[in-house]
């Protein structure tokens, strides 16, 4: 891109219809049309493809173009309204990195009011240029740079070179032509600077939706989208703040329900005891009591503890509510198991055992209680404790209620990073290189 | 404020408050509860 200076500030409006200046190519005698007459200085015979410098009446051969002809995704000629200005396309041209593994396409539209802008085509993805006229500090690989309040990163510094070009320009345009450049991008926006020699030139990028464009310029079909632009807006983006403002305030808030949760229950033992069962009780029932739950009862928990080694405990419990006849009695299991293996040491199980009784009414309650054990088989004795408390916090609720709010903004972060780890593949400044390396 | 993600969150806390009100655990909630009748034991 060269800088555009023709322009006029005035009211925005349609450019004349049919204002084309033609003249014949000095090479094959073929007509050149003129679209942006007196600014343009150099334009490309459609029949030979030879670039002629048409800035004064001495028309001249610039270069005989071999190149086939490309077909554009959008003709010379052609009309669109972007940004409120009807734009009028008077050159195409195609640019590549100096391997040419990369390429685009820039239209270079006119309007006699606003001047030039450049739509810029890559992957599927639509830019709209405006050049600048200031210069800005970096763009010899000076990472980060600061433009209008934003911040842009660098996302590319290397050579450009024009493979094609049809149509006119404000510039003496030359296939083969290199520059160095550089973009920065600060989604939605991009800016790029071109070095030739010790001219340089930057530009303004605003990305534009391929559907904006088609329906612009009456487009049947434009170049099939593939990754994500450089400068792409992310779709994740509106809704990030947000999604993590509305987790925060959910988090607090479960937060305070479980404060208020603790200093409001009023948690007390109901029933405590510790019992030596005989081989001989096997099945039997060796505790029989009853209690009372006071009326703010809202749960039962039943806890057992043994000190079982190697070995286990079953402890069949009824737990009777005297009014209802509700029987709430778990079964509770302990068994403990630990040793030695090629591993180092292991050990599974507890000694521990509890159930929660939700939603039990107040009353009366029968408790019984039926021991099994690993140690009745060997003739020994086992021994265990029973406790029994109500209003027990339930800290299951808690840590699942906060897994379930998290789970919504982490998959969102997961997606908002992946989309921007794939903006940043094609760079070599991707703030995501180790991940992409992994 | 991201209204779909606001009523998830606010379903989930209105289910931790029921829950801890009624000493459920909130699979309990789900599952249907342990509501024991007369002479049933459960998990045996």
């Amino acid at each position: 891109m060269a800088d555009a200076s023709a322009t006029t500030p005035a009211a925005s409006a349609a450019p004349p219809a049919g204002g084309v200046q033609t003249f014949a190519c000095p090479n094959c005698g073929g007509t050149i049309g003129i679209r942006a007459a007196g600014l343009t200085v150099s334009a490309v015979c459609e029949h030979c493809h030879s670039i002629v410098g048409v800035d004064n009446e001495n028309l001249k051969i610039i270069s005989k173009a071999s190149a086939a002809a490309v077909r554009s995704a959008l003709p010379i000629g052609g009309r669109g309204k972007l940004f409120d200005v009807e734009w009028e396309i008077i050159g195409f041209m195609v640019r590549s990195d100096p391997t040419e593994k990369w390429k685009w396409c820039e239209y270079l539209l006119f309007n006699p009011w606003e001047g030039f802008r450049f739509l810029v085509e890559a992957e599927g993805h639509w830019n709209f240029v405006r050049m600048l006229r200031r210069n800005i500090r970096g763009g010899a690989g000076v990472p980060v740079i600061s433009y209008e309040d934003e911040i842009y990163r660098l996302y590319v510094y290397d050579g450009a070179k024009v493979l094609y070009v049809m149509g006119e320009f404000y510039w003496t345009v030359k296939v083969g032509e290199k520059v160095m450049a550089a973009d920065y991008i600060a989604p939605p926006y991009m800016l790029s600077m071109e070095r030739s020699g010790q001219d340089i030139i930057w530009s303004q990028a605003v990305y534009v939706e391929a559907s904006e464009v088609a329906s612009a310029f009456g487009a049947q079909a434009l170049p099939g989208q593939s990754g994500v632009a450089p400068d792409q807006p992310s779709p994740f983006e509106p809704r990030y703040k947000s999604t993590m403002m509305t987790c925060a305030m959910f988090l607090v808030a479960l937060i305070a329900v479980q404060i208020a949760g603790l200093f409001a229950s009023h948690s007390q033992t109901l029933y405590a005891n510790s019992y030596m069962a005989s081989p001989g009780e096997k099945g039997q029932t060796v505790i029989s009591t009853s209690f009372t739950a006071p009326e703010d009862t809202v749960n039962l928990w039943i806890h057992a503890f043994a000190p079982v080694d190697n070995n286990w405990l079953e402890l069949d419990t009824s737990l009777v509510n005297l009014q209802t006849q509700a029987d709430y009695g778990p079964l509770l299991s302990i068994e403990y198991w630990h040793g030695y293996d090629s591993d180092g040491s292991w050990s599974e199980g507890s000694r521990n055992a509890s159930h929660t009784v939700g939603d039990a009414a107040p009353g009366n309650y029968q408790f019984t209680v039926s021991p099994d054990a690993g140690a009745f088989e060997k003739g020994n004795p086992q021994s265990f404790e029973i406790e029994i408390k109500n209003n027990v916090p339930i800290w299951s609720n808690f840590w699942i209620s906060l897994v379930l709010i998290i789970i919504w903004p982490a998959v969102y972060l997961f997606r908002r990073r992946n989309f921007e780890v794939q903006r940043w593949s094609n760079s070599d400044y991707s703030p995501y290189a180790s991940d992409d390396d992994e | 404020m991201n209204k779909l993600y606001s009523l998830y969150c606010l379903a989930i806390l209105v289910s931790f408050a029921y829950a801890n009100h009624k000493g459920y655990g909130m699979t309990e909630l789900v599952t249907g509860g342990h509501h024991a009748g007369p002479g049933v034991h459960y998990h045996k």
